[in-house]
């Protein structure tokens, strides 16, 4: 086993289908507000269709490698198969032996931790009016930072970049070499790019849908004869529209 | 810190990582850590490791001077 072996690699599948899964619920959220706000109404969201199309697409070719990759794995390891639905059990655990049980509990207990931490950041996000595709974003993100944690806890085992040893004394900080750089610089610059166009992509959304909103009521507004009173109220630059009736 | 001489008497027995950690029931790595001194196994696997080279518990695995001193 190493850090090729597909169990190692699992977290970073799940990245893949988190990443594929945000780009596919923009598309999905523009398409259940067209049903439920009728067609005629709308004005077409090119980048919300292409969202929709482009990551059913996605989702699909990522369901095929995946299966494709578990089979070949389940046939070269018949004694350490992996179920890839399972919900009881996630891929990602390896507990062949009680060193690998080890390292499991080492990255579960890093995965803990951090939700312990972030939950509550995303309950204190909740409390402001965004909208639904920034909770869904945000969600996507925990997922994706939870299988970096657990990627990269159970990589170091590989690697024998750690200690395991039940009774050694507190472990002195580790010395950042040049070739521990090289190792987990990629990782946290892949981890950094995908926060920041989510972020971007977030920002980029909030915008288009509070445009397309304040048109729409602006156009209800100008139809009954009311006069469109546009103020910035929102603490993130947006702007929000009223109607005065004259 | 869990001292061992796994490897010693791994080498004096001919057997490869691999072939000891099939003999014992787990992956080669958990061999290479614990020769490190980098994971304490559990006294079950301690004592499947002994019955294999062929000797005692403690005369593989002992604690070092310095963790009394504390």
């Amino acid at each position: 086993m190493n850090n090729n072996d597909f169990r190692v690699q699992f977290p970073l599948w799940n990245i893949a289908l988190w990443f594929i899964f945000m780009i596919w619920t923009y598309g999905v959220i523009y398409a259940v507000d067209l049903l439920m706000n009728g067609l005629e109404s709308h004005n077409w969201n090119i980048a919300a269709i292409t969202a929709l199309f482009g990551g059913t697409f996605l989702m699909l070719l990522f369901l095929v490698l995946y299966a494709v990759k578990i089979h070949k794995h389940n046939k070269r390891y018949p004694h350490q198969q992996i179920d890839g639905f399972s919900l009881f059990k996630p891929g990602e655990f390896i507990d062949d032996d009680e060193m690998l049980q080890q390292v499991t509990q080492n990255a579960t207990r890093k995965v803990y931790v951090f939700y312990w931490q972030f939950l509550p950041l995303i309950i204190l996000l909740m409390l402001f009016p965004f909208n639904r595709y920034v909770f869904i974003v945000a969600l996507c993100l925990v997922f994706i930072i939870q299988n970096l944690l657990y990627y990269l806890e159970v990589r170091k085992y590989f690697s024998g970049d750690t200690d395991y040893a039940d009774d050694t004394p507190a472990p002195k900080k580790p010395v950042q070499t040049k070739k521990n750089l090289r190792k987990t610089a990629p990782l946290v610059v892949v981890g950094i790019l995908v926060l920041v166009a989510a972020i971007t992509a977030t920002a980029i959304f909030q915008m288009k849908s509070t445009h397309e909103a304040n048109l729409e009521q602006a156009e209800k507004c100008l139809d009954n004869g009311g006069t469109v009173v546009s103020e910035e109220t929102n603490w993130y630059g947006l702007n929000s529209v009223t109607c005065s009736q004259n | 810190m869990l001292k061992n001489r796994v490897k010693e008497l791994r080498a004096r027995h001919g057997f490869s990582q691999v072939e000891l950690a099939k003999r014992v029931g787990v992956t080669r790595q958990t061999i290479g850590f614990i020769e490190k001194g980098g994971f304490s196994p559990s006294v079950a696997l301690a004592l499947r490791l002994a019955a294999h080279l062929e000797t005692t518990v403690d005369d593989i695995f002992w604690l070092e001077e310095e963790e009394f001193d504390e």
